[in-house]
């Protein structure tokens, strides 16, 4: 029979078999972690179209510098001259005099100034414009802080010339942000969004980024999105509805209702009829 | 103080117990064996691995029919021509044997002794051990008609050529015997707890021992008997000086690991 030294020494030698078949076990699973950790990571980095990334945030911080007001509009029809809506907007954008283009500059310097500081209401008013499209017949649109005047008679329309020199510098100052690193967090909706909008000058973007801006409460924002919208296309109806509903939800009412009205006067729209309803009524909430 | 298990232990005794376990495979062989002695066959060749149980079928062969047939059992190897041949004169006439000067004396002495008796059935354990000489002139004794040889081989690929080489073109018949499955390790261990009424204890082995115990032994039939030899051993010292660890119906399978630790079957 053993005696309890064999015992013991027997003991041990079992305890340390059964530690090295464990270990066993562990070394696999840890090869069997390590490969899928690493394969995941190999994945995400060759799979995932890291040159998009980068683009995307360029622009994002392109943007962020420096504020889409100071891009004067005209560079956006020569960015896209193609686009459908350029048949339509470029009369949209016609300025009375040299004087007037000035006034509408500092008009929007000083707008990026009010914007930062304080929640400076925006006044808009409407610009009639000629008449593009039988299926258009607003005549009218929004512009920044400019007073309410609806009955103001048509001014003298210059086509304004595209400031080439002005778009140099604008896309030379993209190449300079190049290096700026990659960053995962920044790749939102609304960045991507944006970078769709500057390399396309599409309305269609500068509607859903006010609206993805409205619905995550950002209306001040949203208003500035509306407003780019218009600036694209003042028929369009939905720039009008995103303007309205940021204003009511800014509590300018009297602002959001104007402006539905002075639409309305010209066009016929379910839609913002009966935003102009709700918002008269009061069901701000329900918007 | 006597524990449980040193009865446990005892039956595992290898060579010393001799109970004969019917499995499967032993079943098969036996009766080919028994068919082939009745057979007019002069050499029979009876090969598996160590351990497959071929000189516990012998010995089982003998106590069967020792007492219906001439039959001779040689357990060990002889590795002197005389030596051999006086002891099989004295296993076959019961009688001691004279001096033979070869085994050509040895084979007209027998011949006049035996006249028309059948012919007497030698089986031989262990034949690779047996010198090339003594092998061929077995052979020759065979060729008389007076004995027959049943030669037990060990299965290794170094026996197997022995094998090949001496008895290939002189075989008449060739048996072999496999190692046990996880089945037939069941019914082994089952089987030998019932011969000795322990009943009780049946109850300690459940599938994932027998599993175990096929991992470490491959079913060798020896070895199966050594490595519970000890499990037996290292449960008595339990059992006498710790006995709340041997409590319950079922076997921890850490102390068939302990055996096998012990017994050099898993190095650490």
């Amino acid at each position: 029979m053993f005696n309890a030294e064999d015992i013991i020494e027997l003991e041990k030698k079992w305890l340390k078999y059964k530690i090295r078949q464990k270990i066993k076990y562990f070394a696999l699973f840890f090869i069997i972690l390590t490969i899928s950790i690493a394969s995941f990571y190999t994945y995400k980095t060759f799979y995932n179209q890291p040159q998009k990334k980068v683009e995307i945030k360029k622009i994002v911080k392109k943007v962020e510098k420096k504020e889409i007001p100071k891009v004067k509009k005209e560079t956006l029809y020569k960015a896209i001259p193609t686009n459908k809506f350029t048949a339509i907007t470029p009369k949209t954008l016609h300025v009375a005099t040299k004087e007037k283009e000035k006034t509408i500059t500092k008009t929007a310097e000083k707008k990026e100034t009010i914007e930062v500081k304080k929640e400076e209401p925006y006044t808009f008013h409407l610009e009639p414009t000629e008449q593009l499209n039988e299926l258009f017949s607003s005549s009218g649109k929004l512009t920044f802080n400019t007073p309410y005047n609806i009955k103001k008679p048509p001014k003298k329309v210059v086509k304004k010339t595209i400031n080439l020199q002005e778009l140099d510098n604008y896309e030379e100052s993209s190449k300079k942000t190049s290096t700026i690193k990659i960053d995962m967090e920044d790749m939102d909706t609304i960045a991507y969004l944006k970078e769709k909008f500057y390399t396309t000058s599409s309305i269609v973007f500068a509607l859903m980024i006010a609206e993805e801006y409205y619905n995550q409460e950002n209306y001040k924002n949203s208003l500035k999105w509306s407003l780019i919208a218009n600036d694209i296309d003042a028929q369009n109806e939905k720039s009008w509805y995103w303007f309205a509903k940021s204003k009511a939800k800014l509590n300018q009412k009297s602002d959001a209702i104007k402006a539905l009205k002075a639409y309305l006067s010209q066009n016929s729209s379910k839609r913002l009829s009966a935003l102009l309803n709700k918002i008269q009524h009061g069901e701000t909430d329900d918007l | 103080m006597k524990s449980n298990f040193t009865e446990l232990k005892d039956i595992f005794v290898d060579g010393q117990v001799f109970d004969y376990v019917n499995l499967d495979k032993s079943a098969q062989a036996y009766e080919r064996l028994v068919q082939t002695l009745d057979k007019p066959l002069k050499l029979i060749l009876f090969f598996g691995k160590p351990g497959t149980g071929k000189t516990f079928l012998l010995q089982k062969i003998y106590n069967d029919y020792k007492n219906e047939k001439s039959v001779v059992f040689f357990p060990r190897p002889f590795f002197d021509e005389i030596e051999f041949l006086e002891a099989l004169y004295n296993e076959v006439f019961k009688e001691k044997s004279p001096k033979f000067s070869g085994y050509n004396d040895f084979l007209s002495i027998a011949s006049k002794k035996l006249k028309d008796k059948p012919s007497v059935t030698v089986l031989i354990d262990e034949a690779q051990l047996y010198p090339k000489e003594l092998i061929e002139k077995i052979r020759l004794m065979s060729d008389s008609r007076k004995f027959k040889f049943l030669f037990t081989v060990h299965k290794t690929e170094k026996e197997d050529v022995l094998a090949k080489d001496y008895f290939q073109t002189r075989i008449w018949e060739t048996i072999e015997l496999h190692n046990s499955s996880i089945n037939e390790i069941k019914t082994y261990i089952e089987k030998k707890l019932l011969f000795h009424n322990k009943f009780e204890y049946l109850s300690l082995f459940q599938d994932k021992h027998y599993k175990l115990i096929m991992h470490l032994t491959h079913g060798n039939l020896r070895t199966i008997n050594k490595l519970m030899y000890k499990m037996f051993e290292i449960l008595e010292y339990y059992d006498t000086n710790k006995p709340s660890k041997v409590r319950g119906k079922s076997l921890n399978l850490k102390f068939i690991e302990m055996a096998a630790i012990s017994l050099g079957m898993i190095n650490v």
